[in-house]
C-alpha cells in the first residue's frame, strides 16, 4: 500500500517532468534572435537605423571623434580649470589605454558590424527593389565612412606616406569573430572607394539626414583629396557645387539638421540629448566649457566674416558659439558630416595643386563672398587654402587631419600662457609619431594579428 | 542523547513515587523569559528526574538531603542549582552556541544529522539582533570563518557583496544564494534607477530582529542540494517561530547616531590650497600677474568646507514589538517594527515598516499547517551616484574650498553654473539636492504556506508554496533651475517594477530506525519549481513649469518610455539520505537535478550530488576517557554544485531594440550566439575536525577545503574589429583552497547565571585562490588586474612607480625585460613595464569576540581583521595629482613634493595638467589594505528580577553599543573594509555608530 503511494507520487512527478521542458523553454521579451530580427526589409531598415544610432555615440560623431582633431590642433585650447576631459589629447600625452581613442576604434567597428549584418542578409531577401537598394546603399556607405574614419585616425596619411606598405586598419566586410590583420592604407582606401561607388549606384533617397547619392559623392571628394587624387576630387566636388548653392545663414546653419548647404547631416532629435555630454557642452560656458578659442583662431578672421563665431564671455575668455544649441537644447548638435562649404574648399585645393590658380581663387572667393568676407586677389601660398579651411570648418573635426595629410606642422602660438593646461611642446611636427593615434591596447592584447603603430 | 534522558526520566519517575519527601517546583525560562518545554530536570547523581511542562513549570519530588538539581536541554547550557531552604527554584537557561549544530535548519530538512557532517556555520539571533543596520548580512562579517562581505555604499539599506570561501567565479555572480524559511528568494536591487549604485537591497526589507538563526552552508554536502545555484555557498535564514507557553511580548526601542568616517583622509586647508595652486601656476610658467589673476587673494574671503557640508551626523531609530507564544495546537510569532535611518550623507535616508506573522497549527497527529507572512515597505531617498552633477560624493571631494557655497552678493546658494564658479561639476549640491530627490519605494510580500501530512509513522509529505512579490516605485526628479534639469527645463523619470516569484516544493520525507534504535535513517526526495517574472516600465518627461510639480502630468513634453520583461524558471528534483549508527558513524548523500531556461538549448539539464561522512571518534570504546580531550569528531565530504547567476538569456544570439534614429526604431546586435552555454560547476572536498577539550572549556573546529570551479563563464575578449569587445564562453577554471579554524574558550564560567562568565570566540580563515585555466592559456587584462593561469584572480598588475627623477622632478617608472623582470627606469609611461605587484584578496581574515557577564552586566567586544591584501587608492589618484586636478581639493600629503634639482621626493613637481602622466595607474597609489577593526563593542545590563518582578515584567535589558569605533591600518584612504575587488574610488563611507536601546519583555 505504502509502495503504491510512493510509486503514484513518482508517476505524477514524471508526468510533471514532461511538461517541465516547456516551463524552462523561455524566450526573451525584448530581444529577437538575429535571424528573426533580420528576416525582412523592415527588420533590415530597423537594423540600419541602429547603425546610424551607433554613429551618434558620444565616443564617435556624438563628440569625441569631432573634438579630438580640434583639441589636438592650434585653434582651440584646454582651459586650466577643466572637467578633466581631453587633457591627454591637448598635451599629446595619451597612453595606449586612452579611453577616447579606444572609443573611436570600438564604436567605428561596432557600426561596421551593424552595416555588415545588413549586407550579409539583404541579397537573399525578397521585397521592393528600390527600398532594398536604398538599404543596401546606406549600409555600404556606412561601412565606407567608418573605414575611412578609422584609417585617417589610426594610420599614416595616404598622401604623405607609402600607402601600399603603411599599415592601415583591418577591413571588415562580414560579421566574424576571426582576428583580422591590418590591411595596408591603400587597401583600406580602395575598399572605401569601392563601397562608396557601389553605394552611390544604389541610393535613390534624398533625405539629408541619411546617406544619399549626394552624400556619397561629397564624401568621395574628401577621400580623393586625402589621396591627393586631385582630378577625381575636383570632379566629385563639382557635382555637388553644381547641385547645391551657398547662402545659408552661417550661424543658424549649426542650429539646424537640414540647412540648405547640408549634404549629409547626422540628425539628433531634441529627445536624443545627451545632456551635459552633448557635443556643444564641451565648448559652451553653460556646459563644461573646457575648450575655448585661441588667439590663432581669432586672428584668422577679418571684420564682417560671418564665420567668426568667437565671442568674449563675461569671464573675459573667448568661446565659440558654433554649437550653442539646437531646438532650444543647450549644446545639442546635429553634426554636419559633409556640407557644401567643404566642396568649394576641396575643389580650390585640388585646383591649386593642379596649377589652376585662377579656378582655385574663384572657388575661394565664391565661398568668401557668401560668408561676407572680402575677396582675395591671389592665393599667396598653399597655407592660405588651409587657413581658409580653418575659417570655414573649425570645430568640425578637420583641423589636424588637414595639417598631417599635407605634412604641415601644428604650431600653437597661444601656448603655456597660463590660461591653458601646460604642455611640454608648443608644436608637433607632421613626422611626430603622435600624429597617428595608438591602436588601443586591448586590441593589441587580444588580436594576435595586430601590430601597434610606431612609437607606442 | 535525548533518548537516553527519556529513559532516565522514565526510571526517575518510577523511583520518585517510592520515596518522595520534598517537592521542589519552579519555572524554567530562556534568556527571553520564554518557557522552556521538555527540558530534563534531574537530581544530580541519581535517576530521579522529570521534564518541564508547556508553561515551563516543573515539580520534582526529591529525598531529604538532596543537594543539587541538574537542568539540561538541547542547545542550552546545562545548569546545576544547589537545593537550598526554599522549595521554589526559578531558573533561566542560556543558549549554548557550541551545541547549536543540533538545531541546524539547512533549508529542505531539519538537517540535524547533516549539520554534523557538513560544513555549516551558524549565527544565532543574539549576534544579529539590535544592530544599527537594516541589512542583516553586514552583521555576519567576522562572526564565522570564510565569509567576507562589504557594503556597496554607505547608503542605509545598501546591498552587500558577499564571498564565501573566496571568489568562485570570474564573470558570473559571486554572491551566495539566499534561502528564507526553506525557500530560495530573490536578492539585490530591482529598481531601474538604482542599477549602477545598488544602494537599495530587497534583503533590507527583512527585519533582522525577526531572525532566529542564520546558517551559512559552505561545503558540497550542504550546497549540492541547491544544485546549479549552490556553488557560491548558501545563506539560510530562519525566522523566529512561536513556542507554546505563556505569551512573551517584547518591546524594543533603539536610538543611535552615526558619524561618517573618512579614515586617514586629510584635506588641505583653504590657505594651503591657495598657496599650492599658486605654486602650480608658477611651476607652469605663469607670471606673478597671471598668478594673481588666476588665484587672487580675494579667493580666501569666501571659503567653504564642502566635505563637512555633504555629511552630517546620521541617526538610527528603531521601535518594534514582538509577541511569541501559543499552546500545544497553535503557536505564533508576530512582530511589527519601524526603522528609520538618516544616513551620514545629506539627503540619504531609509525607513522600513515591517510586519510578520509566523503561525503553526497542528490539526491532529497527522496534519499540520504553517503560514509565514511578511510584508515590508521601505522608503528611501538615495544618495545620488557619483557620476551625477548633483552628487555630493563627487562634489564634496572635488569642489575647492576656495569656492564658497553662498554668493556673498545675494546671500543665496550658488546654482553652480555661474561663470566664476569653480567646481568640477558645475553644480552646487547644496542648492540642487533638496530640489532633485531620488526616491526608491519598495514593497515586499513574502508568504509561505507549509503543509505536513504524516502518511505513516515513518513517512511524511511536505508541501510548500511560496509567493514572493516585490514592487518598486521609484522617482528621479531634476528641478528646472538646477544643472541636471536646466537643459530640459526640468525632468522626471518614474519607474515601476514588479518581480513575482512562485515556488512550490513537494517533499516526501522518510524516517526509520531499526536494530533497537541503533541505526537511524532519514531521507527525503521531491520536486521543486520556481518561476520568476520580472516586469517593469518607466516614463520620463521634460519641461516643468515649477519644481514643485513632480508628476508626469505636469511635464510639457514626454521624453522617453521604456518597458522590460524578463523571466526565468528552474525545475528541480532533489533528494537526500542521512544515516547514522549510534550517532557514532554518520553518512549523508544528496542529489539534485536542475533544468533552467537560462541554459543553452544543448545543455539544459544538470546533475549535482554529494556524499559526506562523520565519525565521532570519542564515542569509540578505545578512546581514552579523560578530562583533557572530550569530544572528537572527524568529518569529510565531497560533491558538486553549480552557479547559474549568468543572466537570463546568455546563450542566444540576439538583436536588441533600444536604439533609434530620426525617431524610427533601430536595432543592434547585443549578444553572440553560444548554444553550448551552461552553468558553472564546482567540486569541493571538505575535511574537518571538531573537538572539545578540558571539560568543554575549549571547543573548536578546523576545516580544510579545496574547491575547483570549472566551466567558468568568461567574457573572453575578442578583437573589437568584430564589432564586439567580448564573447561569453564556459572556459575558465579556478581553484580555492583554505583552512578555517573556529575556537571557543570559556576561561571563566559560573554555574550561577549571575556569576562571572567569560567567553571567547575566535575564528580565522586562510584562503588561496588561483586561476587554473584560461582560453588558450592567454592572459586577460582586467583593468589594473590580470587573469593569468597560476595566479590569484585578484592579481594586481600594473606599472611600477620608480619615484621621482631628482634632477627635474618628473615621474619615473620601471621597465620590464622579456621575462617581466625590472631592468631599468623610464620617464615615459608608455614605455613602462607592467608587473605583478600584489593580490587584492586578503591572505586571511579573522574575527575575535570576548564576552563578559557578571551580575546582569554584559560586555562584549568584537574585532575583525583582514591581512595581506593590496588596495588601489583610486581617490588618491584624483586628489594627490601633482596639479592635474587643478582647482579641486588636494590631500594634505600633496604638499610634500619635488621642489628643486637634487630633491629626493615621493611626488613629482606639480604642474598644471599634471606632470607627465604621473597619475596614471601605477603602484604609486597601491597600498596595503590590511586592517584590524573593533567592529562592535556593547555594554548592557539585565535588570535583576528583584526590580522587574514588582513591575510584572519578565525581562528588561538596556544596552549601548558602538560600531566600527576603532581601526588600525596603514591604508591612507577612506575605508580599507570597503572593497572586495581591490580598488577604492570616492565612496559613501560606512560610519561609526553609537546606539542605545532597551528591550522589555512582559
Amino acid at each position: 500500500m505504502k509502495k503504491i503511494k510512493i510509486y503514484s507520487i513518482l508517476f505524477f512527478a514524471c508526468l510533471f517532468v514532461m511538461s517541465c521542458e516547456d516551463q524552462i523553454n523561455l524566450t526573451p521579451a525584448q530581444s529577437l534572435n538575429t535571424d528573426e530580427a533580420l528576416a525582412d526589409l523592415d527588420g533590415l531598415e530597423t537594423a540600419i537605423n541602429g547603425a546610424y544610432n551607433s554613429l551618434q555615440s558620444v565616443g564617435y560623431y556624438g563628440r569625441e571623434f569631432y573634438v579630438l582633431p580640434e583639441i589636438e590642433g592650434n585653434l582651440a585650447y584646454l582651459t586650466l580649470a577643466n572637467s578633466n576631459r581631453f587633457i591627454s589629447a591637448y598635451t599629446y600625452t595619451w597612453t595606449v589605454q586612452n579611453g577616447d581613442i579606444a572609443d573611436v576604434w570600438n564604436i567605428a567597428y561596432r557600426t561596421i558590424l551593424r552595416a555588415n549584418n545588413v549586407l550579409d542578409k539583404i541579397d537573399a531577401l525578397e521585397g521592393d527593389a528600390t527600398r532594398k537598394d536604398q538599404i543596401k546603399g546606406e549600409a555600404l556607405a556606412m561601412r565606407a565612412l567608418c573605414h575611412f574614419d578609422l584609417v585617417k585616425f589610426f594610420a599614416k596619411p595616404y598622401a604623405t606616406g607609402n600607402p601600399s606598405s603603411d599599415l592601415g586598419v583591418p577591413i571588415a566586410t562580414t560579421s566574424t569573430l576571426e582576428e583580422l590583420p591590418r590591411n595596408s592604407v591603400k587597401e583600406v582606401y580602395d575598399q572605401v572607394i569601392a563601397d562608396f561607388n557601389a553605394a552611390g549606384a544604389l541610393l535613390t533617397g534624398t533625405d539629408k539626414n541619411r546617406f544619399s547619392a549626394d552624400a556619397v559623392d561629397a564624401l568621395l571628394a574628401r577621400v580623393y583629396l586625402y589621396q591627393n587624387d586631385y582630378a577625381n576630387a575636383e570632379s566629385q566636388a563639382s557635382k555637388l557645387i553644381a547641385k547645391y548653392s551657398l547662402g545659408s545663414d552661417f550661424n543658424e546653419m549649426f542650429s539646424s539638421a537640414t540647412s540648405g548647404e547640408d549634404i549629409f547631416t547626422l540628425q539628433f532629435l531634441s529627445t536624443e540629448t545627451n545632456g551635459s555630454d552633448n557635443h556643444g557642452g564641451i565648448y559652451n560656458p553653460e556646459g563644461y566649457g573646457d575648450i575655448r578659442a585661441t588667439q590663432d583662431l581669432i586672428d584668422l578672421y577679418e571684420a564682417g566674416d560671418q564665420r567668426n563665431l568667437v565671442y568674449q564671455h563675461t569671464d573675459g575668455e573667448y568661446y565659440t558659439s558654433k554649437y550653442d544649441e539646437q531646438d532650444g537644447v543647450q549644446g545639442l548638435v546635429s553634426p554636419k558630416i559633409v556640407r557644401l562649404g567643404e566642396m568649394y574648399l576641396i575643389r580650390a585645393e585640388a585646383r591649386y595643386r593642379t596649377n589652376n590658380d585662377a579656378g582655385s581663387l574663384e572657388d575661394i572667393n565664391t565661398l568668401r563672398a557668401a560668408r561676407g568676407a572680402s575677396a582675395w586677389t591671389a592665393i599667396g601660398s598653399f597655407r592660405d587654402i588651409i587657413e581658409e579651411r580653418q575659417r570655414e570648418l573649425v570645430f568640425e573635426g578637420h583641423t589636424t587631419h588637414d595639417l598631417w595629410r599635407n605634412g604641415l606642422t601644428m604650431n600653437r602660438s597661444q601656448c603655456n600662457t597660463g590660461l591653458e593646461v601646460t604642455v611640454q611642446s608648443c608644436s608637433i611636427l607632421a613626422s611626430d609619431h603622435r600624429t597617428v593615434h595608438p591602436i588601443p591596447q586591448d586590441e593589441i592584447l587580444v588580436n594576435q594579428m595586430m601590430v601597434q603603430n610606431d612609437g607606442y | 542523547m535525548k533518548k537516553l534522558y527519556a529513559l532516565l526520566v522514565f526510571f526517575a519517575v518510577t523511583a520518585v513515587s517510592l520515596s518522595a519527601q520534598r517537592t521542589i517546583s519552579g519555572v524554567l525560562v530562556d534568556d527571553d523569559g520564554l518557557a522552556i518545554i521538555g527540558a530534563n530536570i534531574i537530581l544530580k547523581n541519581t535517576t530521579i528526574g522529570t521534564i518541564s511542562e508547556f508553561d515551563g513549570t516543573f515539580s520534582l519530588d526529591v529525598p531529604a538531603g538532596s543537594e543539587t538539581i541538574v537542568f539540561s536541554y538541547t542547545g542550552y547550557n546545562t545548569i546545576e542549582m544547589p537545593i537550598g531552604a526554599s522549595n521554589t527554584m526559578n531558573v533561566t537557561m542560556t543558549l549554548n552556541s557550541r551545541l547549536i549544530d543540533e538545531i541546524v535548519v539547512v533549508g529542505y530538512s531539519d538537517g540535524t544529522r547533516l549539520g554534523k557532517v557538513a560544513s555549516v556555520s551558524t549565527i544565532s539571533s543574539e549576534s544579529i539582533e539590535n544592530k544599527p543596520t537594516p541589512n542583516v548580512v553586514s552583521s555576519i562579517q567576522g562572526q564565522i570563518p570564510g565569509f567576507l562581505t562589504s557594503a556597496n555604499s554607505g547608503q542605509p539599506g545598501s546591498s552587500q557583496e558577499v564571498r564565501i570561501r573566496g571568489v568562485g567565479s570570474i564573470t558570473a555572480g559571486r554572491n551566495p544564494l539566499y534561502v528564507i524559511d526553506g525557500v530560495i528568494v530573490q536578492t539585490g536591487s530591482i529598481s531601474q534607477l538604482d542599477a549602477s549604485s545598488n544602494s537599495s537591497d530587497i534583503l533590507s526589507l527583512i527585519n533582522p530582529n525577526d531572525i532566529e538563526s542564520i546558517n551559512v552552508l559552505k561545503d558540497a554536502s550542504a550546497t549540492a542540494l541547491y544544485g546549479s545555484r549552490g556553488s557560491n555557498g548558501v545563506v539560510v535564514i530562519n525566522t523566529k517561530r512561536g513556542k507554546s507557553g505563556k505569551t512573551a511580548v517584547t518591546l524594543k526601542t533603539q536610538y543611535g547616531t552615526t558619524e561618517a568616517s573618512f579614515g586617514k583622509f586629510s584635506l588641505m586647508s583653504p590657505q594651503q590650497i591657495w598657496d599650492y595652486e599658486r605654486l602650480v601656476l608658477a611651476n607652469s610658467g605663469q607670471t606673478p600677474d597671471q598668478i594673481d589673476e588666476n588665484r587672487p587673494e580675494s579667493m580666501l574671503d569666501n571659503t567653504f568646507d564642502w566635505l563637512d557640508a555633504a555629511f552630517r551626523t546620521g541617526t538610527n531609530y528603531n521601535v518594534e514589538v514582538q509577541a511569541r507564544g501559543g499552546n500545544d495546537k497553535t503557536r505564533f510569532f508576530v512582530s511589527g517594527g519601524y526603522n528609520s535611518i538618516e544616513g551620514t550623507q545629506i539627503f540619504s535616508d531609509f525607513q522600513r515598516t515591517s510586519l510578520r506573522s509566523n503561525l503553526d497549527h497542528t490539526v491532529n497527529d497527522r496534519l499540520s499547517f504553517g503560514l509565514d507572512a511578511n510584508i515590508s515597505y521601505a522608503q528611501s531617498q538615495n544618495a545620488v551616484n557619483g557620476n551625477r552633477f548633483q552628487s555630493p560624493l563627487a562634489s564634496a571631494f572635488t569642489t575647492s574650498p576656495l569656492q564658497g557655497a553662498v554668493n556673498p552678493e545675494t546671500g543665496e546658494y550658488y546654482v553652480g553654473n555661474e561663470v566664476d564658479y569653480i567646481g568640477l561639476t558645475g553644480d552646487n549640491f547644496l542648492y540642487s539636492l533638496p530640489l532633485n530627490p531620488v526616491n526608491i519605494n519598495t514593497l515586499r510580500m513574502l508568504t509561505t504556506l507549509n503543509m505536513n501530512y504524516k502518511i505513516t509513522d515513518f513517512l511524511k509529505f511536505t508541501q510548500t508554496v511560496n509567493v514572493d512579490v516585490i514592487t518598486d516605485d521609484s522617482k528621479d526628479f531634476d528641478d528646472p533651475t538646477t544643472n541636471d534639469g536646466r537643459d530640459d527645463n526640468g525632468g522626471l523619470t518614474s519607474s515601476f517594477n514588479q518581480n513575482k516569484a512562485l515556488t512550490t516544493q513537494s517533499l516526501l520525507k522518510y524516517f526509520s530506525d531499526f536494530g533497537n534504535g541503533d541505526h537511524n535513517i532519514d531521507a527525503f526526495g521531491g520536486f521543486e519549481y520556481q518561476r520568476v517574472n520580472t516586469k517593469g516600465f518607466f516614463a520620463s518627461g521634460i519641461g516643468f513649469a515649477d519644481g514643485r510639480l513632480q508628476t508626469l502630468n505636469s511635464s510639457a513634453e514626454p521624453q522617453s518610455l521604456g518597458g522590460s520583461i524578463s523571466n526565468y524558471a528552474f525545475v528541480s528534483f532533489l533528494s537526500q539520505v542521512n544515516y547514522d549508527y549510534l550517532s557514532k558513524y554518520l553518512l549523508t548523500a544528496s542529489f539534485r537535478r536542475d533544468g533552467s531556461s537560462r541554459f543553452g538549448a544543448n545543455n539544459r539539464w544538470g546533475n549535482f550530488w554529494s556524499v559526506g561522512a562523520a565519525w565521532n571518534i570519542s564515542d569509540e570504546e578505545f578512546f581514552p576517557q579523560n578530562n583533557i580531550i572530550g569530544d572528537v569528531k572527524l568529518k569529510a565530504s565531497y560533491g558538486t554544485a553549480g552557479n547559474a547567476s549568468i543572466g537570463n538569456f546568455p546563450s542566444q544570439e540576439l538583436y536588441s531594440f533600444g536604439a533609434a534614429y530620426q525617431g524610427n526604431p533601430g536595432s543592434s546586435p547585443s549578444q553572440i550566439s553560444n548554444p553550448d552555454l551552461t552553468w558553472e560547476t564546482s567540486d569541493q572536498l571538505n575535511v574537518g575536525l571538531d573537538f572539545a577539550l578540558f571539560d568543554g572549556k575549549v571547543n573548536g573546529a578546523v576545516e580544510y577545503y579545496i574547491k575547483n570551479s570549472k566551466n567558468l563563464l568568461l567574457n573572453v575578449p575578442v578583437s573589437a574589429v568584430s564589432g564586439f569587445n567580448s564573447a561569453l564562453r564556459n572556459i575558465g577554471e579556478l581553484q580555492n583552497k583554505g583552512v578555517e579554524l573556529t575556537l571557543g574558550l570559556n576561561p571563566v564560567s559560573s554555574d550561577d547565571v549571575n556569576g562571572f562568565n567569560w567567553n571567547v570566540n575566535f575564528n580565522i580563515a586562510w584562503n588561496q585562490n588561483k586561476i587554473t585555466a584560461l582560453p588558450n592559456g592567454e592572459d586577460i587584462d582586467n583593468g589594473s588586474q590580470i587573469w593569468r593561469v597560476g595566479e590569484p584572480i585578484r592579481t594586481v598588475f600594473m606599472q611600477s612607480w620608480a619615484g621621482v627623477n631628482p634632477s627635474d622632478g618628473t615621474p619615473l617608472w620601471h621597465t620590464a625585460d622579456d621575462d617581466g623582470n625590472i631592468n631599468g627606469v623610464t620617464g615615459s609611461y608608455n614605455d613602462a613595464g607592467e608587473f605583478i605587484v600584489g593580490n587584492a584578496s586578503p591572505d586571511f581574515t579573522a574575527g575575535f569576540t570576548n564576552e563578559f557577564s557578571y551580575q546582569g552586566v554584559f560586555l562584549s567586544a568584537f574585532f575583525y581583521a583582514a591581512q595581506g591584501n593590496e588596495l588601489y587608492n583610486g581617490s588618491k589618484g584624483f586628489m594627490d595629482s601633482d596639479g592635474r586636478r587643478f582647482g579641486w581639493v588636494h590631500l594634505t600629503d600633496a604638499l610634500d613634493h619635488w621642489k628643486q634639482p637634487g630633491d629626493i621626493s615621493e611626488r613629482p613637481q606639480p604642474l598644471s595638467g599634471g606632470n607627465n602622466n604621473a597619475t596614471s595607474t601605477s603602484t604609486r597609489y597601491l597600498e596595503d589594505g590590511s586592517f584590524l577593526r573593533l567592529k562592535n563593542i556593547s555594554l548592557g545590563y539585565n535588570f535583576p528580577s528583584s526590580i522587574i518582578d514588582n513591575l510584572k515584567l519578565t525581562k528588561v535589558s538596556a544596552y549601548i553599543q558602538g560600531t566600527n569605533l576603532w581601526t588600525l591600518t596603514n591604508y591612507s584612504g577612506i575605508d580599507p573594509e570597503a572593497e572586495l575587488d581591490g580598488s577604492e574610488f570616492f565612496r559613501y563611507p560606512v560610519g561609526k555608530a553609537l546606539t542605545f536601546g532597551i528591550d522589555v519583555t512582559f
